[in-house]
Formats: C-alpha cells, sequence, structure tokens
C-alpha cells in the first residue's frame, strides 16, 4: 500500500475552476469599551471584505504584516472561525449552507497546516497517532491499515516510521513541521492551508520544508493557500500573490508581476523594503519608508484603509474606499490612483 | 544635531576597540554540558559594523551576552578566552573583569538592544524616565538637563512628538517604536560599541526598514559607533554590515568583508546558507538549495567540524579533527578542511 | 505495491517505565512518593498495624515514656498518654482521619471543579461570567465560620468537614480548568483536529483531558496537604471530628495541656506526623509539576 494522491490535477481541456472562491468575506469582533457613562459597541474588523480566487493546483500566496487579517482569513475560509459575513465556496459548493454533519464531511478535502510552536501538536501524544488522528476521526481502514498509512505518510514527509513512538519534544521544529504536514496528508485533502508554516524555522531548515511542500503538491495535485509574511519565500513558492493591508486584499497579482510592478502603493513600499541578500543591489536598494503606523482595526480611516500612510495620497482617497477592480487578467487592485489602462497615475520610485 | 545627542568617539576609525580570542561558554544542563560556544575569536574595529548571522543555537547570542556578563551563571560558565576591550589609553579583559568594572562597561562602552524590547524595558515606568536613568548614569547630569537631553534622544530615533511622548509608557508603543526607545536607550550612554540582538527579527519589514534606516544614520554615519548585529537573516546584514561572520554549532566558520562573503563563500554551511534564500528568479519550479539534516548536538564535545553530518563534501579528517579558521582572501577566513575553489581537501 | 508495513504508535505502559525511572533520579520527589504511599498504606492497614486498640485505656499503663526515654518500653513505642491509650497506635488511626479528608475533599474539589471549569471554559459568554462569579462567592465564604455553624447545627462529623473542604476548594480547581481549557482550545492542536473534522467529544478525551492532568493533579496534591493541616486545626479545636475518634488534631488538643508537665512527646508526636505529611506531599508536588510538563521533563531529562 503506498499513498497516493487523487490525481486530479486541471486537465488542458476543462474550463478552469476555482477550487475555492471567496467573496466578500468578513470577520468582526465586537468589542465592548466602557466609557463613564454607558458603554460602546465597536468591533474588530480583522478580516474587512476580502475576495479571492484559488484554482486547482495552484498556490495563492497571502500576504501582509502583523495583524493585517491573513491567519484570520486562512481560519475563516476554513470555517475555524465563522465568518461574520461573505461566501467560501469550496468547488461551488457555499460552505455557509453546510450543516455541522455536511461539513465535517467537506473537511476532509481541506486542511490546515499551522506555523510551528510550542503548541502545534499535543504535547501527550505520539507521533503516530497524531498521523493517524485524522484517520480515525473518519474511520478510514483497520487498525493494521491506518498503521500502514502513517509509515507511508511519515516517509512521504521525509521522516522515519520508526520515530513513530516519539513524543513531539523530541524533535527539531522542523521534524515537527513535517509531523503537522503528514497529519495534514492523512487524509488526501485537495486543499491545504498554510499558515505560516516556515516563520518559526531556522534558514537551512526553511529551504528543506518548502521543497516539501512543493514536492507534495506537484505529486499530488495539493492547492495551497500560503501565508506568510516572508515574501522573498512567498514569490518563490507562490503562483500568484494577494497583498493584505487592515483587513483588506489591495492588490492581486501573478507573482513575478507583483514583485516586477507593483502597482499598489502599499505593495510598493512592501516590496521595496524587503531587504536583499546580496550587499551590491542592498547598497543601491532605495526603500519608500512609510510614516506612522498601522491603524487599529477597531478604528478604521474612512476612504481607502492605506490613505493615512500612503505617500501618494490625493484628496479622493479619503473620502472614497477604491473599488478592487481588474485592470489586467488576474491583476485586482484597489486603488484609485491606477487608471484604466492599468498603470499608476503618479508612478513613484527609483 | 544638539552636541549632547553626537559626541565623537575617542578611538580612530580602524583601530581595534574589542579583541576577542578563545572564548568558551558552556551550560550546565541535566542532559550533559552543552557546549554553546567552543573557542571564538573575532575582533572590531572602531566605527565598523560587524553582522554576526547564525540559526538558532548556533552561539551568536550567548557570545555576544558572555561579553558583557550577561549570562546567567550557573548554568553558564565562561571557560576560556580573553576579550580585550581598548578605551583610548586603557585596556580591560572583560572576561577577566570585576562586576563593578563590567557594569561600568555595560552602558557606556557597551551598549545593548534586544530582540524583545517589550521585556527589555520597565512597564511600570514612563519611556522617558527610562532613558533620562540611562543619561544621567552615564553623562554625569541630572535634573532638567538629563531630561531635555532624553526629549532630544527621543526625537532623534524618530518618535514623533517626544515631549509628549516622553510620558507614555512601553505598552502605549508599538514594537517598532519599543524599539526605538531601546536604540535611545542605547544611545544614552554614547557607548562606542553597540550589539544588536536579532533587533528586528519581531518587526514587520517596513517597520524594519525604519529600524536599520535609524541604525546607519543615527549610529553608524552620525557617531561613528561600531556595532554588532546579531542575525538570522542574511538579507538583513548585506544591507547593514561592513564584515560578517558566520556561525554554526558554537564555531565562526567563516568571517570576512560582506562582498567577498557573498560574491565568494568558502565554507560549505555559508554557501548553503545563501543558496537556501530564493532569488527573484526563482519560482516554485526551481528547487531551493537545502542543507539537508539537522542543527548539530551540542552535547557531544566539538572536537570535530560541527556542519560534518550535514556537509556534502565532508571526509574522514572533517570527523577526526576540528578545522582551524584559515585565511582564503585578505582578512577572509574560513574553517573548512576543503577548499572549495579548488574541490579537493586542503593540504 | 510494498509489503504491508506498520509502525508503533508508542504503548502506554512505557509510560509507567519511565515514571519509574524519574522518580529514581529525583531525590526529593521520591521521598515524597515513598511517605505519601507510606501514610495511604498506614491508613488502609490501620487495625494490622496498630499494636493496640487506639481507643483501649489502661489506666495502670498512663504516662508511659517512649521507648528512647529512661522507662520506656517497647510495648508502647511512643508512650501512653495519660488515659493509658497507645500513642502509636492513635496516630496510626489518625491517619485515617487525614487520608480520607485529603482524598476525599481532593477528589470532590476536582470533580465539582473539572465541570464547572470545563463548562465555563467551553460554553463561554454569560454562562462563563455566571459560573465565575459563583465560585467567587465560594471564594469570598469565610470558612472558619461555616464550618463553626455546620458543627453546631449538624454535629460534629468526618463526612460535614469533607463535603466542606470539598466545596471550599473547588473554585481553585474551577478556575485552572477553565483557564486551561481558554488555552487550550486556541492551541494549534486543537485547531487541527477541528480542521479535521473531530467532534466535541473526541476532543475533549484526546486533547483537553491528557493536558488537564498535569494541572489537576499538581494543585490536587499541593491542595491535600493543606486540607489535611485545616483538618488538624479543626479537630484541634474541636470542630471536626467527633472525640471519640482518634485524629492527629484532637491528640494535639489532648496533648497540649501536658506540654509543660513532663509529657511534651504526646503534643510532639502527632504534630510530627503533620508536619511530615504535609513535607512529603508538597515534595511530591514539587516533583509532579516538573515532570508533567513534557516540556520541563526534557529539559530535566
Amino acid at each position: 500500500m503506498t499513498v497516493t494522491g487523487h490525481s486530479h490535477p486541471a486537465q488542458p481541456d476543462e474550463p478552469i475552476e476555482a477550487l475555492v472562491k471567496v467573496e466578500e468575506l468578513h470577520k468582526h469582533y465586537p468589542v465592548r469599551s466602557f466609557k463613564m457613562f454607558g458603554s460602546e459597541d465597536t468591533a474588530i474588523r480583522a478580516v474587512n471584505g476580502v475576495s479571492f480566487e484559488i484554482h486547482r493546483g495552484e498556490t495563492l500566496g497571502l500576504v501582509g504584516e502583523s495583524g493585517c487579517g491573513k491567519s484570520t482569513t486562512g481560519r475563516t475560509v476554513l470555517r475555524l472561525e465563522e465568518p461574520t459575513a461573505g461566501h467560501v465556496w469550496f468547488e461551488g459548493i457555499d460552505l455557509a449552507t453546510l450543516d455541522n454533519e455536511r461539513m465535517r464531511l467537506i473537511r476532509k478535502r481541506m486542511q490546515v497546516v499551522f506555523q510551528d510552536s510550542a503548541d502545534s501538536l499535543n504535547p501527550r501524544m505520539s507521533t503516530g497517532r497524531t498521523i493517524a488522528e485524522p484517520l480515525h476521526i473518519f474511520e478510514l481502514g483497520t487498525d493494521a491499515e491506518i498503521k500502514a498509512k502513517v509509515a507511508d505518510l511519515m516517509e512521504l514527509v521525509g521522516l522515519n516510521p520508526a520515530w513513530a513512538k516519539r513524543f513531539p519534544h523530541e524533535f527539531s521544529g522542523g521534524q515537527r513541521q513535517r509531523i503537522n504536514i503528514a497529519r495534514a496528508l492523512a487524509i488526501d485533502p485537495d486543499f491545504i492551508v498554510l499558515d505560516e508554516p516556515i516563520s518559526a524555522l531556522d534558514v537551512s531548515i526553511q529551504a528543506q520544508v518548502v521543497n516539501l511542500l512543493a514536492d507534495l503538491q506537484s505529486r499530488l495535485g495539493l492547492t495551497y493557500l500560503f501565508i506568510a509574511h516572508d515574501l522573498a519565500m512567498v514569490r518563490h513558492i507562490s503562483d500568484r500573490i494577494a497583498v493584505m493591508y487592515l483587513g483588506r486584499i489591495v492588490e492581486t497579482a501573478d507573482a513575478n508581476a507583483l514583485f516586477e510592478e507593483p502597482l499598489h502603493p502599499y505593495s510598493q513600499a512592501l516590496i521595496s523594503a524587503v531587504p536583499l541578500a546580496d550587499p551590491k543591489k542592498e547598497r543601491t536598494r532605495i526603500p519608500i519608508v512609510l510614516e506612522g503606523e498601522v491603524p487599529s482595526p477597531g478604528n478604521m480611516p474612512a476612504g481607502c484603509v492605506f490613505h493615512p500612510r500612503c505617500p501618494q495620497a490625493v484628496d479622493v482617497c479619503g473620502q472614497e474606499v477604491p473599488a478592487f477592480r481588474e485592470f489586467k487578467p488576474g491583476r485586482f487592485v484597489a486603488c484609485h490612483l491606477v487608471d484604466d489602462a492599468g498603470s499608476h497615475v503618479i508612478r513613484q520610485g527609483p | 544635531m544638539i552636541s549632547h545627542v553626537t559626541p565623537q568617539h575617542a578611538a580612530r576609525s580602524g583601530e581595534v576597540i574589542l579583541d576577542v580570542t578563545g572564548l568558551k561558554v558552556s551550560f550546565d544542563s541535566p542532559d550533559g554540558t552543552v557546549h554553546a560556544v567552543n573557542g571564538v575569536s573575532f575582533s572590531l574595529r572602531a566605527g565598523e559594523s560587524l553582522g554576526v548571522v547564525g540559526e538558532s543555537g548556533s552561539g551568536k547570542s550567548v557570545t555576544m551576552m558572555a561579553l558583557v556578563a550577561l549570562l546567567p551563571s550557573p548554568p553558564a560558565s565562561v571557560d576560556a578566552g580573553t576579550a580585550i576591550l581598548t578605551d583610548g589609553e586603557t585596556e580591560l579583559d572583560l572576561l577577566s573583569a570585576s562586576r563593578s568594572q563590567i557594569r561600568k562597561v555595560r552602558g557606556s562602552k557597551v551598549g545593548f538592544v534586544f530582540q524583545d524590547p517589550l521585556s527589555a524595558l520597565n512597564p511600570t515606568m514612563r519611556v522617558g524616565d527610562q532613558i533620562t536613568e540611562s543619561v544621567r548614569k552615564h553623562r554625569g547630569v541630572s535634573g532638567e538637563a538629563a531630561e531635555q537631553i532624553a526629549i532630544e534622544l527621543l526625537g532623534a530615533v524618530g518618535i514623533a512628538d517626544p515631549e509628549r511622548r516622553y510620558r507614555s509608557f512601553p505598552h502605549e508603543f508599538s514594537g517598532g517604536m519599543r524599539q526605538r526607545v531601546m536604540i535611545a536607550i542605547a544611545m544614552a550612554g554614547d557607548p562606542p560599541i553597540v550589539i544588536f540582538d536579532e533587533p528586528t527579527t519581531a518587526l514587520d519589514v517596513t517597520v524594519q526598514a525604519q529600524i536599520v534606516e535609524l541604525v546607519k544614520t543615527r549610529l553608524q554615519q552620525e557617531r561613528g559607533t561600531a556595532i554588532v548585529w546579531i542575525t538570522h537573516d542574511l538579507a538583513v546584514v548585506a544591507g547593514i554590515a561592513d564584515r560578517v561572520a558566520v556561525m554554526y554549532g558554537g564555531t565562526i566558520v567563516e568571517s570576512g568583508p560582506i562582498d567577498e562573503i557573498y560574491e565568494n563563500p568558502q565554507h560549505p554551511y555559508t554557501r548553503g546558507l545563501l543558496a537556501a534564500i530564493p532569488s527573484a528568479d526563482s519560482d516554485g519550479t526551481t528547487r531551493l538549495a537545502s542543507i539537508e539534516g539537522s542543527p548539530p548536538d551540542l552535547l557531544v564535545a566539538p572536537d570535530f567540524c560541527p556542519f560534518q553530518p550535514r556537509c556534502s563534501y565532508a571526509f574522514d579528517r572533517c570527523v577526526d579533527e576540528r578545522p582551524l579558521l584559515r585565511g582564503v582572501a585578505a582578512d577572509h577566513l574560513v574553517a573548512c578542511h576543503y577548499d572549495l575553489d579548488k574541490g579537493e581537501p586542503v593540504q | 505495491m510494498t509489503e504491508t508495513r506498520t509502525v508503533e504508535f508508542g504503548d502506554r505502559s512505557r509510560g509507567f517505565r519511565k515514571f519509574l525511572k524519574l522518580i529514581l533520579r529525583d531525590p526529593a520527589g521520591l521521598i515524597g512518593l515513598v511517605l505519601v504511599l507510606g501514610l495511604l498504606g498506614t491508613a488502609v492497614f490501620a487495625p494490622q498495624l496498630a499494636p493496640h486498640d487506639p481507643l483501649e485505656q489502661s489506666l495502670g499503663n498512663a504516662k508511659a515514656l517512649p521507648v528512647f526515654s529512661e522507662g520506656g518500653s517497647w510495648d508502647y513505642p511512643l508512650g501512653t498518654d495519660r488515659l493509658g491509650r497507645d500513642v502509636l497506635s492513635r496516630i496510626i488511626f489518625g491517619a485515617r482521619v487525614s487520608v480520607t479528608v485529603g482524598f476525599f475533599g481532593a477528589a470532590i474539589a476536582v470533580a465539582i471543579g473539572l465541570v464547572i471549569g470545563l463548562i465555563a471554559g467551553f460554553v463561554g459568554g454569560k454562562l462563563d461570567k455566571a459560573l465565575m462569579s459563583l465560585v467567587d462567592l465560594v471564594l469570598s465564604v469565610p470558612y472558619l465560620i461555616v464550618v463553626i455553624v455546620v458543627a453546631a447545627v449538624l454535629g460534629r462529623s468526618l463526612f460535614n468537614v469533607v463535603m466542606l473542604f470539598g466545596v471550599t476548594a473547588s473554585p481553585l480547581f474551577a478556575r485552572t480548568t477553565r483557564g486551561e481549557v481558554l488555552r487550550l482550545r486556541e492551541a494549534g492542536f486543537v485547531s487541527a483536529a477541528r480542521a479535521t473534522g473531530a467532534k466535541l467529544p473526541s476532543i475533549l478525551v484526546r486533547h483537553i483531558f491528557p493536558n488537564l492532568v498535569g494541572p489537576l493533579l499538581t494543585l490536587a496534591t499541593f491542595e491535600m496537604s493543606a486540607m489535611i493541616f485545616y483538618e488538624a486545626g479543626l479537630s484541634f479545636l474541636g470542630l471536626s471530628v467527633p472525640p471519640n475518634i482518634p485524629s492527629w488534631g484532637n491528640m494535639l488538643d489532648s496533648g497540649r495541656r501536658s506540654l509543660f508537665t513532663g509529657l511534651p512527646w504526646l503534643s510532639i508526636f502527632p504534630g510530627l506526623a503533620i508536619a511530615i505529611t504535609g513535607l512529603s506531599m508538597n515534595l511530591l508536588g514539587d516533583w509532579l509539576r516538573d515532570i508533567l510538563d513534557p516540556r520541563i521533563r526534557r529539559a530535566r531529562g
């Protein structure tokens, strides 16, 4: 018995259908702030109207700085958090319409890998049991079959099956992340949300895990939502990238197109801030330094959420929320300063 | 700029102000002795900036903290080495200095900026008062004058409206602003050396860019402060360092001028690290070069090359004998038995 | 097709061997464990261990001295009290009261606290607030006054003391459980289990309970020792067991009168019993706290 993914990568003649489609997704957390007289209900708008599509077999990178709502987006897409508003379609099925039991069944197809940290694995469960848990939940096979499958999974992610009886604290960070990946793969999912899967790992180990993820994707035809803040790594692994700022996606583009010509001023600043591992290029890099701090998601600026810090903002930016428009095929930008031809009215930078 | 904020350092640029040789640090643990730093030697010249690159457990932070006696002892113990701090005419071995001598060194000769400013700042004290305290201690001024300098320093590290923000508490600041406060505190003593221990690791990339810019202009350019920047991120170092030391398993495996290290790395580990960084033209179809295996077990006494179990060039000498640093070019040292350029073991 | 393969998941009996290995390495924990087991054994086998009937009065042998004093004998190793009752036998039987109070009191506290904590932590919202207010209310009741009232109204009984201790200690366990549940339900492995379609009972059994055992067991050990101290205090004040049942507290009380009249042993021995019990439980609790956290366990080997 070997582990084989269901191999249904997109056929060339098949129309490209989005495996995951997210539309106007909102996740707000109510906050009651007590004032001298009475209390005031506000909301932390962690995710504030996010839309994107992920096609079968592709990787969508979701980038942004801490607090921008990228992880909450990932959790809400999986319905680990109930969305406040909006829709998530998985293969054309609106997840919001599913009852608990049908949602539970569809979870077989969607999995998640979290940032490796002390709490991503149950400290009291052996590796074998951890990887076997999804198989037990869905009662996929006899004990012997499950054990054989666990052995295959461990080999698939580059772990020695003899380590199945070891506990999480006996592994290094990179090995723990392989256990997380094996658990996610146990029930042959189609779609995996990778929530900062390499952020806690050492540089030399990050490359191992990224290579593993890429190999698994091509072998098993997986679709990824890759959430991270390391832009260089996101560019490497993603086919397309969505840039988030303060609960909204400000730009979506092909990975290389985004880095070569970012259209949104925030994308421009973010990309220009990434240091380059080449001293000569690094000396000539001129970062666009943003003024001020990211506002609190409980107190959103009017108009474009980025306008208070935008070096190019004009009057309209503080008044109207820019539409999230498709300027070129696959290129969505929410900015007043981008004209219909998809280029900047005012270009800035070197 | 006001003279209080930008005094000139005594040492001339290029003079060695810190010379560390043969530093060994170990920790007692229930599993045995952890050999955290195994014979580290490096020097720091006035006004230069040294990047110390390594992964977790490489000994990069332990090395620096040992110099100013910031390691808890026990379990830590400095087993060997000297660290000569030169300040004008006086020389002091930091590793054999008394507690009171070290206390005088901290802040006024060697400043420290940590990764987590929230735990390094006193949560119950106004940020301005924490800077003032440092100013009073190191500059011998008091009262109004010290407060005035603290406000100037707050402004110098890019905090808007410093008179008002002087009265804020650490929790009212964002991570980036707290790190600016830490830099202001380090500047208060105007030390000729400031050690940055992963100062931007917890920060977002745009904030990191601000902090790097701040350190370059305020410390390096305006004051000529020598900087040690500890990080795991080769890209950050590329922008800030003149020289780089790459650490692995408690030793420096390679050191040299920044361009030389990035263009002509001579240690398999350095090569591996640089290759593991995705470049602009790599995409999902190309594989990243990765270094297989796991970080070394520091419980084993290091009488072999620490990188040897993960090294594709390793041969029997790497197991038998620990490689020492050898020169390969001007100021470029590498600790490896294999000559990567010639493709054969070093004779 | 490869041949059928299998893996070992790590059997649970390994846990016991590991436990043995760990306790043998830590002298303080080992001493604590041995003494606590000794206490349990003493309580269970009191009739077999005691040389005399603890209630038997033998006025002819009253005020006998312990064996190591001049004039003492092995008939009464720790001497006798002023009514001629064997002190050793009374201490052995007194362990029954202490053990009953400690173990059952803690068990009741854990049971109540666990249920309240789980509900509060999982359901949250208004119910959580209501339950936590109730817990605060219980905490604010001065238990000594309640004991006096209960003793006055219902009479002195061990059952009342156990129940009262169980209820008054339960808030600690409720809070600990709730805190751990709040932490665990946000933990990555619980999210991952939910993402895999695990149902609540399975999450509780596989992920929540195993991680509650450590903190609750540790707390229970410390609470047991506290309850044994409190019970001794209540017995001393005559508010616990009826006087015909020997307990360390009421032995202290009756010995107190002889403390300065040549019979200090009557107070010292029960006092020692209380002190050793408290010490051993605290040693055990400290050790449990350390080893039950897998991360610390690794650090300690």
